[in-house]
């Protein structure tokens, strides 16, 4: 491998790593706390309300009636 | 992860993500359909004198078979139920009571009734339809005791199958409303207007509290509403607070209160008046013509009653209920 291809492959895992690091400062918030509140609801629906025999009835009959 | 839902039932509106569970405790979005987790699964189940609910113009001296799930749509402070009202289904006792054996059992304990009470009814709304029309074909009405927080489409498509229901204003204020219950004024007050409309049989609950809701202008004003609104003949029930829940710092509601709360409301024109968890004559029914004593009572127990065909034994006049 040449010195200018290890140069390009430096520069474009670089260039990846800078993208992947200022996404994660702009959107990680938001995209964290969204799947943490989801894997949070699912774990405790998984692990408790299903566990206790409760039923899952479709609701909003008068929805159907419009 | 699934489509957000949104629950119209109740004007709380919840938006709910996936996996999440409404202010209700009980209705659920799973996958961007929204589920009911109580359905069948009543964690109170009783037989009960109809007065208790209380109903004093509905099929008196009859007993109603009542059913709870957990839940409610408010989150009142000084709830008499919250150990189910404010629990999750999760942490309640819950018995495996289908709809058809719900009716099953009203007509094996002999009741005339089954009334959707203890907790706020709308939350299971799905098990309390379901019910509420096979009840109806086997000829035992339906009764609910209500918040009447609830939206207009579901009350109206409900009350095709609903016989009475005893609606808990709470007070004649939107500060009440939303400090107190976690609620609305304006949403309960239209729904008295549709279960009217909708030829519903109607009887109000007010409990008065000291200090938040006794105000006698107050109370006047809400009855002046009622026989604007739903006519003189519709009959409420003041009831005497006592210390519970998040309210254990106030004092019962003085015996005081409460008469001049009924004084209050027969000056604006209320026909019948009635006052509970008290001892005293306001727990009868007088015609409101020859002011006879049609119904006598003791706590939730009729000792005599003068109606025959639903007329005043004494003058013949049409005493407004539901009699037979």
């Amino acid at each position: 491998m040449t010195d200018i291809r290890k140069f390009r492959l430096l520069a474009i895992l670089t260039t990846i790593l800078v993208v992947l690091i200022l996404s994660y400062n702009i959107f990680g918030e938001y995209f964290m706390a969204e799947i943490g509140g989801y894997l949070q609801r699912r774990i405790y629906y998984e692990r408790t309300i299903s566990k206790k025999g409760l039923s899952l009835h479709k609701g909003m009959y008068w929805k159907e009636k419009e | 992860m699934g489509k957000k839902v949104q629950c119209d039932l109740c004007p709380t509106e919840c938006v709910l993500e996936d996996y999440q569970v409404g202010g209700c405790r009980v209705r659920i979005n799973k996958g961007g359909t929204l589920y009911s987790l109580v359905y069948g699964k009543p964690c109170a189940v009783a037989v009960d004198p109809i007065e208790k609910k209380p109903f004093f113009h509905f099929l008196p001296a009859t007993t109603a078979f009542s059913i709870a799930t957990a839940g409610c749509v408010l989150g009142c402070k000084f709830c008499q139920n919250w150990q189910i009202s404010q629990a999750d289904p999760e942490d309640t006792d819950n018995l495996d009571l289908p709809p058809d054996d719900v009716v099953r059992q009203a007509i094996f304990y002999n009741c005339r009734t089954i009334t959707y009470t203890y907790t706020e009814p709308t939350v299971f709304y799905e098990y309390m339809y379901d019910t509420a029309k096979i009840a109806r074909r086997f000829n035992i009405k339906n009764t609910m005791h209500t918040c009447g927080y609830i939206n207009e489409k579901p009350l109206r498509e409900l009350s095709k199958f609903m016989d009475a229901a005893d609606v808990d204003l709470k007070a004649f204020t939107e500060d009440f409303y939303s400090r107190i219950c976690g609620g609305r004024l304006k949403p309960v007050l239209d729904a008295l207007v549709v279960l009217r409309e909708e030829g519903v049989w109607l009887e109000i609950t007010n409990l008065i509290i000291s200090t938040l809701n006794d105000d006698i202008k107050k109370i006047r004003e809400m009855c002046s509403w009622i026989v604007k609104n739903l006519g003189p003949d519709v009959p409420i029930h003041f009831s005497r607070f006592f210390p519970n829940y998040k309210l254990k710092d106030l004092p019962p509601t003085p015996m005081e209160t409460m008469k001049n709360a009924r004084s209050a409301a027969m000056d604006a024109g209320m026909r019948y008046v009635y006052l509970g968890n008290m001892r005293s004559e306001a727990e009868n029914t007088y015609c409101h013509r020859c002011k006879n004593l049609i119904i006598e009572r003791h706590g939730y127990f009729v000792k005599q009653n003068n109606i025959s065909n639903g007329r005043c034994r004494f003058c013949n006049t049409s005493i407004p209920g539901v009699w037979s």
